[in-house]
């Protein structure tokens, strides 16, 4: 992984501090995206995966308290002033939420959305250059530039993503983070949206993160693969090897409870158990629990990075 | 284990700000119950006799001075925690015993009868209170029983409403509709069903509305349209004392104000409190 | 729509008040005479008041004749109602106005910093002073102000609307503050915020504590939703954050509550009228009913309904210009 990176994020630790406990939510998380390149990150609901995408642009609750490092342009976004971050934040790097139908507010034109982006960052920015833009950034998500004076209530979910798409793109950030972009779509206007992001890779120079639990949308898009689970990043490697030969016993039943047509196998697998408690995790492997080849080591160590030809896996099986 | 339960209750109640604020509530309600039922024998003097030289200044005999009558101020503000407590528990109580039957036989009834009913219910509620109470109070004259009934007729429409919209909600849920598939009668199943699952909402209200009724009661009586003097009476107390206010003399209208605050105070504390306690997701509606 | 409700709220309350004063015990006729007149001048007064009819033959009377306007003539002052109630409205409304605009004031500012500093020593203040300030008599809180600022300080006068000879030379609104600016008589301007000053401020901050409450929660509401961190993870900046996606979207829900507030108002208005003698609507109320002056009484009430049904209209059509969803 020698390309040039557009970001980099060193032994990123989140806890989320709540009523009931802390919640340990990341764990030593590292990782890289190259310039252009397409990161997805894949794992259950609630591995941190979300967590991750938004302590990017520093958008965690207040309640949350990081450690280590989120580098952009040689410098850590986590320890950034406020002010600073604000200026990456929709320029630099963008976000498309889960949720379209309550990303937009409701009482805000589309125009008004861009106008706010770019008055964020150009407090005299014209109306002309705003609607030039917009309708560029639209045209490009697969929105008519007609809509720009419509609520976001006349919108459907999947023209909602996309507007939201386009407010990503707008700026020509470096990165932009989809978080769980289509999960709340029905079947059908999934697709479209991942046509949305197939066209944005081919055509903008970007680095994407992608966070998903859907391994197909990765498989077709990502260059590199991070597999989380339970906070903690038990895989990284690159698609093609991810998918050929899966490392890490985690990913190999995430990949097996895929269905798929191409294999005789018509049985749809299930990891069994459930992910541990983030409040009061175990000594061991988090995957301890749930892991087929788990030793007695397993419980009682929890297992470090280990570097298999360029990969990167966290499991004792490849000490 | 009964204990155990309480006491893990108080704990669940002390670990937040809303617990403290229902104890601090209770406390102060505990202390106006004891005023009033302890009346006589907490006050100094009789509240309706003169008992020293009119418009004294608070001194160690009269602890909050006395009014240009030369009652003692002190002793009418203790006498006047029975008037508070007397009309406010008789209007809520009638209030509820109207709104609480309406609502709860009006909402599973439904129909047009429902619309009609919330209909009138809901523009009573729309109404300001005290100009209706007042208008009610104008036409009954002064006297206990009648302040009381027309503050009652104010507050009827909030029984109606929180029964009425909690009856509906429950009625259609599953475990009511299979009650009435296995032929459960509709007696049967508002007081078996209905009614306990309505009971929480309707003890907050209760006691947020005793709050209401005091401000009310004092507000009428602040008007003139309360209780005949000399009965000692908080409200009317601070309409006297205010004329003599230019004059400096203060005392008699910190202390009367002081209490209906605090006892106001004391009922919102502890039925907030009480509100978070027993319907946890209602929060700050209200 | 919400014109066609408010018309059956005004009939449900027009009938109510009808009832309240002619069903209820207290013949106003025996009640304005004394109980030791003659009986035949009490018939004959009766008799003079329609009293003698059916109660419902009454009632109709009595609507047909709110419906063009006719409240009946004063037995106190021998003068139309609604003449008398017109000229005392602009007193209320002067005061009903400033004080919504405390409230409003204090309820966005404190409710809305509150919600955004949660937790944190200026949102305590802003829950304690809610709570306590609802505690509040509203005729109380006055006569603590009157005694501060009138009594001891000698900074604003206590009662009235006016100093002797500060009217507005000539009447355009009956708002003096407004006629004042018309006439360009600023001495009589001073004068009347001056003695403005007390009992806005009673009713609005008494009022306001609700607004807080009100305000905060919505607050708090909107900004935990998608789309306030859609719009940080724009870079909005936190204070435009709070004032346009927070604040804006609130608006629709706490403006609702405050037209269901504006009868609270009404309420304290008459109290707080009652405390520092502004001669408004609510004076006018108490006074009569000392006078036992009934065709009055039931116009000052009827007058209220009306004037709470203007209200909430207007809350409905301000809530639309603000929403798109409920303008289309």
């Amino acid at each position: 992984m020698s390309q040039e990176n557009s970001l980099e994020i060193k032994n990123l630790n989140i806890e989320y501090l709540t009523r009931s406990g802390t919640v340990h939510a990341v764990k030593d998380a590292s990782f890289s995206v190259a310039k252009k390149e397409t990161l997805g990150i894949v794992g259950e609901s609630g591995c941190g995966k979300s967590t991750t995408g938004h302590a990017i642009l520093k958008l965690l609750p207040s309640n949350a308290r990081t450690k280590g490092e989120i580098v952009y342009k040689g410098r850590n976004v986590l320890t950034m002033p406020e002010k600073e971050v604000r200026h990456l934040r929709g320029k630099d790097i963008s976000i498309v939420f889960q949720d379209p139908m309550t990303s937009l507010d409701p009482i805000m034109r589309v125009k008004d959305h861009f106008l706010e982006l770019m008055r964020a960052h150009k407090p005299n920015v014209k109306e002309e250059e705003v609607i030039q833009t917009a309708s560029e950034a639209l045209e490009a998500a697969g929105v008519s530039k007609k809509r720009l004076d419509n609520y976001p209530f006349e919108f459907s979910g999947g023209m909602r993503q996309r507007v939201m798409i386009a407010l990503g793109i707008a700026l020509k950030p470096n990165v932009i983070v989809a978080d769980e972009p289509t999960t709340s779509l029905d079947v059908v206007v999934q697709e479209q949206i991942m046509e949305v992001f197939r066209h944005l890779k081919k055509t903008k120079d970007m680095s994407i993160v992608l966070i998903t639990h859907d391994l197909g949308i990765v498989a077709e898009l990502a260059d590199k693969v991070v597999v989380m689970y339970a906070g903690e990043v038990m895989e990284y490697a690159d698609v093609y090897n991810l998918y050929k030969n899966p490392l890490h016993p985690y990913t190999q039943l995430l990949l097996k409870s895929v269905p798929n047509i191409k294999i005789d196998d018509m049985e749809l697998h299930h990891i069994p158990g459930s992910l541990p408690d983030l409040k009061n995790l175990p000594q061991g492997c988090r995957f301890y629990d749930r892991c087929p080849f788990a030793k007695e080591k397993c419980k009682k160590e929890e297992p470090p990075i280990f570097k298999v030809d360029k990969r990167e896996v966290r499991c004792w099986l490849y000490e | 284990m009964l204990s155990e339960k309480i006491g893990k209750n108080i704990k669940q109640l002390v670990g937040d700000s809303s617990g403290i604020m229902f104890l601090v509530g209770l406390f102060l309600l505990i202390i106006f119950v004891i005023m009033a039922v302890f009346a006589p024998y907490l006050a100094p003097y009789s509240p309706i006799k003169p008992t020293g030289a009119p418009l004294l200044h608070p001194q160690a005999s009269h602890l909050m001075g006395t009014d240009n009558l030369g009652y003692d101020v002190f002793s009418r503000v203790i006498f006047g925690s029975r008037m508070a407590f007397s009309i406010a528990a008789i209007a809520t109580v009638v209030a509820a015993a109207i709104g609480i039957p309406t609502g709860l036989i009006v909402g599973y009834i439904g129909g047009k009868l429902d619309s009609v009913i919330t209909m009138i219910m809901d523009s009573v509620y729309t109404f300001p209170g005290l100009i209706l109470a007042i208008a009610i109070a104008a036409m009954l004259g002064q006297g206990l029983i009648n302040i009381s009934l027309s503050i009652a007729v104010v507050y009827i429409p909030t029984y109606y409403r929180v029964i009425r919209s909690q009856v509906v909600t429950i009625k259609s849920e599953l475990y009511v509709e299979g009650a009435r598939a296995i032929g459960a009668k509709s007696p049967t199943i508002l007081s078996k069903y209905v009614l306990p699952n309505v009971l929480p909402s309707t003890i907050v209200v209760l006691s947020m509305n005793i709050a209401d009724a005091i401000m009310t009661e004092a507000g009428l009586s602040f008007l003139g349209l309360g209780i005949a003097p000399p009965t000692p009476d908080w409200g009317y107390d601070l309409s006297k004392g205010q004329q003599f206010i230019l004059q400096n003399d203060w005392w008699l209208v910190v202390f009367p104000g002081l209490a209906i605050i605090l006892i106001v105070l004391g009922f919102s504390m502890f039925s907030e409190g009480l509100n978070e306690y027993l319907n946890p997701n209602i929060g700050e509606k209200r | 729509m919400r014109i066609l409700l408010s018309i059956p709220m005004i009939l449900i309350i027009l009938t109510i008040v009808f009832f309240v004063l002619r069903v209820l015990p207290g013949n106003p006729v025996l009640a304005m005479l004394g109980p030791k007149a003659p009986p035949e001048i009490i018939h004959a007064m009766e008799h003079q008041m329609g009293l003698d009819k059916p109660i419902i033959v009454q009632y109709f009377i009595y609507l047909s004749h709110i419906a063009v306007g006719n409240f009946g003539t004063s037995s106190y002052t021998s003068l139309p109602v609604l003449q008398e109630l017109l000229q005392k409205f602009p007193a209320t409304f002067e005061l009903t106005f400033y004080s919504m605009i405390i409230a409003v004031f204090i309820g966005i500012f404190l409710g809305s910093y509150a919600a955004y500093n949660f937790g944190k020593p200026m949102d305590i203040f802003a829950r304690v002073y809610s709570i306590f300030v609802y505690s509040f008599p509203v005729f109380w809180f006055g006569i603590m102000l009157q005694l501060i600022f009138g009594v001891w300080l000698h900074w604003l006068p206590v009662s009235g609307r006016s100093a002797p000879f500060m009217i507005p030379n000539h009447i355009y609104t009956g708002v003096y503050t407004l006629d004042a600016i018309l006439n360009g008589q600023w001495d009589v301007l001073t004068d009347a915020i001056k003695h403005l000053v007390l009992p806005s401020f009673t009713l609005g901050v008494v009022i306001s504590s609700i607004f807080v409450r009100m305000v905060r929660s919505n607050v708090l509401l909107s900004l935990s939703s998608q789309y306030v961190t859609a719009a940080r993870a724009r870079g909005e900046s936190e204070k435009k954050i709070l004032f346009k996606h927070a604040l804006k979207n609130s608006m629709p829900p706490i403006l609702t509550i405050m037209g269901l507030q504006f009868a609270l108002l009404l309420a304290g208005a008459i109290l707080t009228e009652t405390t520092f003698s502004w001669p408004g609507i609510g004076n006018y109320l108490i006074t009569r009913i000392s006078y036992r002056d009934f065709p009055a009484i039931q116009g000052a009430i009827v007058f209220f309904a009306f004037f709470v049904a203007v209200i909430s209209i207007l809350v409905d059509i301000v809530n639309a210009w603000i929403d798109p969803r409920i303008r289309y």
